[in-house]
């Protein structure tokens, strides 16, 4: 039922993409698994490096939200530290998604948690706490883990 | 003590956290003995007022409580209630409204691809609707269609977005009702995510927009610790031009349970559901004027009371399995049949009663218990054919409404058996509440 939404919004985002991202579809087949790569924001720790992302649309997008996974390993509190770099998005929680979101606001939103992360909403404690407290070994990690993970 | 990783995994497990929901989108229309069963050993408040029920509200239906089941009901409800009016031209104007309506979105700023799918779906169930008209199924393909998963995702949705791009282009107006937080934002945390649950401001904002405004009231009933005898009414009612309310509008009932929302019919509804559904020609011979002209439904409503049937000697309760033995005196020539016509009682309660809780279920009526033995019954009054055809179809409409405590399981079938939605009664986390005006809409639902 969504096809129409989907494909609409792919093809937009093809003819104007977002500022730092390329976005593809792994199989040509499936409307509902997208490729993003997100160069790491200027000014952050994660510049130099790119980033994989892997949005998924269930079957019952818009009705529910997509997910959006990190497939290059990043140290962020928002982005589970394991093999499925789960991100933690307020707008992509089932209660508070709003079908009538876009999915280029889905894709601003991670770029802006890279440039800003959000330790109080965090998913790795640590990281988040490591943020908030000693800012410096934060930041000192993040360009690490870039540039063994995310290097171009 | 837990380390701040665990902390932060509990809190995600605890956000993820998704209560497992079962029922259909939109249960089987069941009697409100039901309710009574269902609360007989509840707290005293609640006894009185579901013992209350059936003798108002004959049937409900249960709506699943996944956080949509107020927006769904009043779509669900919608559609009914078009149903039930059964006018093919007010459908149509009604299909035209929302097409305009469209217009609303864009003003608001709502994307095209945010709504142009959804509308399709409700656009093709009013065409559908329509067309099904004057001599529809009971309801039957609207709660196939509010069954289908994607299908109500996205009328429930539809009505969502109807309900904010009204409020949004009402801002000032709603402010008022919304002192912490404004319009936008509102709109955007409690109307358009799916599954925040209805609350009051939206409802009004629905009524207004699109349900009084096609002729249609919209009545809470609610079901609380509040004091009181009986459910606890509140209306949204449709208005004549003159500012005065319509009583004769039909009527889309909400049975509000703190955190959840089901429907709630009165016996004069299902009458009237079933009025065109009839497959009986001998008693289609009585209703030979156009089933369901537009001005007669208001003539209907205004006379639904159906103690009016008391006054009919010999009038009782085991009598609509009897009717077709009485002899039956047509009171005019406008029959142009036989004056000694009988109408059997075999197809007139079988074929041609409450299509809407039975249509899917074909083989429950089996299930029916022994008929009483006739009464015969004499009839000479002179009626107008309009008269007796509402009569007739009333004393039917009856007989599918009484409660009848042994057959309960007509209105199973296998696919609907799981028709109760345990949330709001199982669920420890839900306590009947005390209704507090001004928090009275509580989001216990998805504890």
């Amino acid at each position: 039922m969504a096809q129409k939404r989907i494909v609409k919004e792919y093809s937009e985002l093809q003819k104007k993409p977002l500022d730092g991202m390329r976005i593809s579809l792994p199989s040509e087949a499936d409307m509902h698994q997208w490729q993003i790569l997100i160069d790491g924001p200027k000014g952050s720790p994660y510049e130099g490096g790119v980033f994989t992302l892997h949005l998924s649309l269930p079957t019952e997008y818009p009705f529910k939200p997509p997910t959006l996974s990190f497939k290059t390993k990043i140290y962020h509190p928002n982005v589970t530290n394991d093999d499925k770099g789960s991100m933690c998005l307020g707008m992509l929680r089932a209660d508070e998604w709003k079908p009538s979101s876009k999915i280029d606001a889905v894709l601003s939103f991670a770029k802006a948690l890279l440039l800003e992360p959000q330790p109080d909403d965090a998913v790795e404690g640590g990281i988040a706490r490591e943020y908030k407290e000693n800012k410096k070994e934060f930041i000192k990690n993040a360009k690490a883990w870039t540039k063994q993970y995310a290097k171009k | 003590m837990a380390s701040e990783q665990e902390l932060a995994d509990m809190e995600r497990m605890s956000s993820d956290y998704v209560p497992e929901i079962t029922g259909p989108f939109v249960g089987k229309q069941q009697s409100t003995q039901a309710l009574v069963a269902e609360y007989a050993q509840a707290d005293p408040i609640y006894v009185h007022k579901t013992k209350a029920l059936p003798s108002k509200y004959s049937h409900y239906r249960t709506l699943r409580g996944d956080g949509n089941c107020g927006w769904r009901a009043l779509a669900f409800g919608y559609f009914e209630a078009l149903l039930r009016i059964g006018d093919k031209a007010k459908v149509r104007t009604e299909l035209t409204k929302l097409q305009e309506y469209i217009k609303r979105f864009e003003s608001v700023g709502f994307p095209d691809y945010a709504y142009e799918d959804i509308v399709d779906v409700t656009f093709a169930l009013l065409e559908q609707t329509a067309a099904s008209l004057p001599n529809h199924d009971g309801g039957a393909a609207l709660l196939a269609a509010f069954n289908d998963g994607a299908t109500q995702n996205s009328l429930t949705f539809h009505f969502r977005l109807i309900t904010a791009a009204w409020m949004k282009s009402h801002d000032a107006f709603y402010a008022d009702f919304l002192p912490d937080t404004d319009v936008h934002t509102y709109c955007s945390t409690n109307i358009e995510p799916f599954s925040v649950e209805l609350e009051h401001v939206g409802l009004q904002a629905l009524a207004t927009a699109l349900i009084n405004e096609a002729g249609i009231a919209i009545e809470v009933l609610y079901l609380d610790r509040s004091v009181g005898e009986e459910v606890t009414p509140h209306k949204f009612s449709v208005l004549d031009a003159d500012g005065n309310v319509v009583d004769s509008a039909s009527t889309i009932r909400l049975l509000y349970r703190p955190g959840h929302y089901d429907l709630l019919y009165k016996a004069e509804d299902i009458a009237q559901m079933a009025i065109p559904a009839l497959s009986n020609p001998e008693i289609r011979l009585v209703s030979n004027t156009p089933m369901f002209p537009a001005s007669a439904t208001t003539a209907y409503s205004q006379t639904t009371d159906l103690d009016v049937l008391g006054d009919i000697p010999g009038f009782t309760m085991g009598m609509p399995q009897s009717f077709g033995s009485l002899p039956y005196h047509p009171p005019s020539e406008s029959l142009r049949s036989s004056p000694q016509k009988t109408i059997s009682p075999a197809t007139s309660t079988k074929e041609g009663l409450s299509p809407s809780s039975q249509a899917t279920s074909p083989a429950s009526t089996e299930q029916r218990p022994p008929e009483p033995k006739p009464q015969p019954m004499e009839r000479r009054f002179l009626y107008t054919n309009e008269q007796l055809d509402f009569d007739l179809h009333h004393a039917k409409a009856r007989a599918s409404t009484e409660p009848q405590p042994t057959n309960f399981t007509r209105e199973d079938s296998p696919d609907m058996s799981k028709r109760e939605d345990p949330a709001h009664y199982t669920n420890q986390a839900f306590q009947p509440q005390m209704w507090r005006p001004g928090r009275d809409y509580e989001k216990v639902e998805r504890l």
